[in-house]
């Protein structure tokens, strides 16, 4: 657990890498900070951005000793739920979980975890990289073909489902495109299919007519369309949004995006430079973007483990978090999760609750490293109800809470089982389920659900 | 987020908490505070940028348990699944049709068993409930027959221990068995079948990819 001192010196340049972390990342341990804490903002935003420079041995092995089977589809849920946990490249992560909700396939469909695993990896892969490679090889993924029926885009019967999608949801948006591109698009990606191992070019269903996309006429197959698409104004534009609203701000403003999607023109549609602008940003830096986004159930279920952590992917965690309303590798519909406030609607909100009990419930006790709120108590040398909530409102949503809710929090730590006000901390039990009560309290308020 | 909102859901909690606050042990919680800073971390192994130091720490996934009851332990298939198998880079045309024509069969043959085996355990069970529900009865009238003053006789009579009757077991049940080891055997046979169809070497591309193996191009 972090020096007492240092954490609630929550100078400027300490706040900044947290609120980078845990926009960039799911949260962090004590243990995770510190390096990123020594080195300074810049040279942890270098560090976060060019994951290939972060060693990930540890996390490669500690996976290998977890037997996962990738067809089943509880194992591959787990098993990304243990890589945002251990990762030391936490922004790998945080970028793969954005294409898979840019990208939506959901195995509800495909009815393929392993193709889903594949899937997830390719997008790792090409996660920071050029958008082009990204969406080519999105555009040959056997998950995506099968998910947005492609296997049955056929030359004398073309199905238009992934053309429309392509333009729509993948790159530029809905109004930038027309339905004759949609027909001529769905043409050229004629016999693009699957097989177990991989893309299969079917030539004998390729259509290899002339096509008019876009306002461009040739004999284009899948790769020109890709090309075509990759090299948009808007196509720009649309992820500059997509990737703002998902790091930093909901509702950017229009210089903002086209601040960021000239990054992508300069860049040669670099995703990691992207990223790294919107970080660099004074946007991200400004006091309007702290807090302001609603986390999702990833961030808000690993970033819990992590704080208390809990070195154990308990086999339930995926089914609560798709009772929280991200089922991962089930997205609801080829745009994705919604995000946002639909993240705390009345119908989910009760199992985020119920999740923040789990956690400091006696459930993880009998585990070694689980911090209990006791516990960190103790090894911060806590003595006084109002040193405490300060500490903890400080370690859970860095003091961000009204006065006269740490006025009510310290009431509820000062007082016993009867709501009687103490001259001094509890002790034993009631000083223990005080302090569970407290961290339990902190986690429910609305400030906890936002990053 | 408004300071009323907050208030309002901080008072609800404080409201809803005391189920935690009861079940607290004392024990355990001074233990906790009693212990030193220094308890290692799983997190805290080497510098987080070091190499494979914390490799050493072996966090565990809790994986769900199969079936408890004894004909759903009997019953479990470890043959692959046809997704499973589709899966094998290598399989040919006439392999992939030759399994399939397999898979057919193997799936009617076992729906077929297994309607024949649906009936009789809910039989069973239903069975089980009234004769637990005749052993629940018979123990009431022993105890109440124990406390009625005015019969010395029956209290007598029930004093004396009844014979311990233990409740059948679905396993045993010889109808079940039956069916069951029809079951046991066809898997068997289907194992049989499926290895003269896909090669060792196959089978063990198969396992490759369920540990994690892609293709170069997801690499």
């Amino acid at each position: 657990m972090p020096n007492r001192n240092k954490s609630r010196n929550n100078s400027k340049n300490d706040r900044q890498i947290r609120h980078l972390l845990n926009r960039a990342g799911f949260g962090f341990t004590p243990e995770e900070l510190a390096p990123y804490l020594e080195m300074g903002y810049s040279s942890a935003l270098d560090q976060l951005t060019s994951p290939s420079s972060t060693d990930n041995s540890a996390l490669d092995t500690m996976l290998a000793e977890q037997s996962f089977d990738f067809t089943n589809p509880d194992d591959i849920k787990r098993w990304w739920l243990f890589r945002m946990m251990f990762t030391r490249r936490p922004l790998e992560e945080k970028m793969t979980l954005f294409w898979h909700g840019h990208f939506a396939t959901s195995d509800n469909k495909v009815r393929s975890p392993y193709a889903m695993y594949v899937q997830n990896c390719t997008m790792r892969k090409h996660a920071f990289g050029k958008f082009d490679d990204l969406l080519l090889a999105m555009s040959k993924d056997p998950a995506m073909i099968n998910w947005l029926d492609n296997q049955q885009n056929r030359k004398n019967k073309p199905n238009e489902n992934y053309a429309r999608e392509v333009m729509e949801l993948f790159t530029m948006g809905i109004g930038n495109y027309s339905e004759q591109d949609v027909k001529e698009g769905a043409r050229a990606f004629t016999g693009w299919q699957a097989k177990p191992d991989g893309f299969y070019f079917n030539s004998g269903q390729h259509d290899n007519g002339s096509k008019t996309f876009l306002g461009r006429t040739g004999n284009f197959n899948g790769e020109d369309i890709v090309s075509i698409l990759a090299n948009q104004k808007a196509t720009g534009q649309y992820l500059a949004r997509k990737l703002i609203r998902y790091f930093a701000l909901y509702n950017p403003s229009s210089s903002f995006v086209d601040e960021i999607a000239s990054v992508y023109k300069k860049s040669d549609h670099n995703i990691g430079a992207m990223v790294s602008a919107i970080f660099s940003s004074r946007n991200f830096s400004s006091s309007a973007c702290f807090h302001s986004l609603i986390k999702s159930p990833c961030e808000y279920v690993v970033g819990m483990l992590k704080t208390f952590q809990v070195s154990q992917v308990d086999a339930e965690v995926p089914r609560l978090m798709a009772s929280m309303g991200q089922n991962l590798f089930n997205p609801p519909s080829v745009k994705g999760w919604d995000g946002g406030e639909n993240w705390i609607a009345s119908d989910v909100m009760m199992a985020r609750f119920n999740f923040a009990t789990r956690m400091i419930s006696q459930k993880f006790d009998y585990l070694e490293k689980y911090s209990s709120p006791a516990k960190i108590a103790a090894e911060q040398g806590l003595t006084s109800a109002a040193e405490t909530v300060d500490y903890f409102l400080s370690l859970l949503i860095e003091n961000d809470a009204p006065p006269s809710v740490r006025e009510r929090l310290i009431k509820y730590v000062s007082s016993d089982m009867s709501g009687k006000p103490m001259a001094k901390l509890p002790e034993d039990k009631v000083l223990d389920a005080r302090l569970r009560g407290l961290v339990h309290l902190i986690m429910t308020l609305p400030t906890y659900q936002l990053t | 987020m408004g300071k009323q909102v907050a208030l309002l859901v901080l008072i609800l909690c404080v409201s809803t908490f005391s189920q935690v606050e009861v079940s607290a042990k004392s024990s355990h919680a001074a233990s906790v505070i009693s212990q030193k800073p220094n308890t290692p971390s799983p997190f805290a192994v080497g510098n987080f940028f070091s190499a494979s130091a914390a490799a050493a720490v072996k966090p565990s996934v809790e994986k769900r348990a199969g079936p408890k009851d004894a004909i759903g332990q009997a019953l479990a298939d470890h043959n692959p699944t046809l997704e499973q198998v589709r899966l094998i880079p290598s399989l040919d045309g006439s392999q992939r049709k030759q399994v399939n024509d397999l898979f057919n069969v193997y799936r009617s043959d076992l729906k077929l068993l297994n309607e024949q085996l649906r009936p009789l355990r809910e039989e069973f069970k239903s069975r089980l409930k009234v004769e637990k529900e005749k052993l629940d009865k018979e123990k009431q009238d022993r105890q109440k027959l124990a406390l009625d003053k005015t019969e010395p006789a029956k209290i007598e009579s029930a004093r004396i221990e009844p014979v311990k009757v233990e409740l059948p077991k679905e396993e045993d049940d010889a109808a079940i068995a039956a069916i069951v080891d029809k079951i046991k055997v066809r898997q068997i046979e289907f194992t049989q079948a499926l290895s003269k169809i896909v090669s060792p070497a196959q089978m063990l591309e198969l396992e490759q990819l369920k540990r994690g193996k892609v293709p170069a191009y997801a690499q």
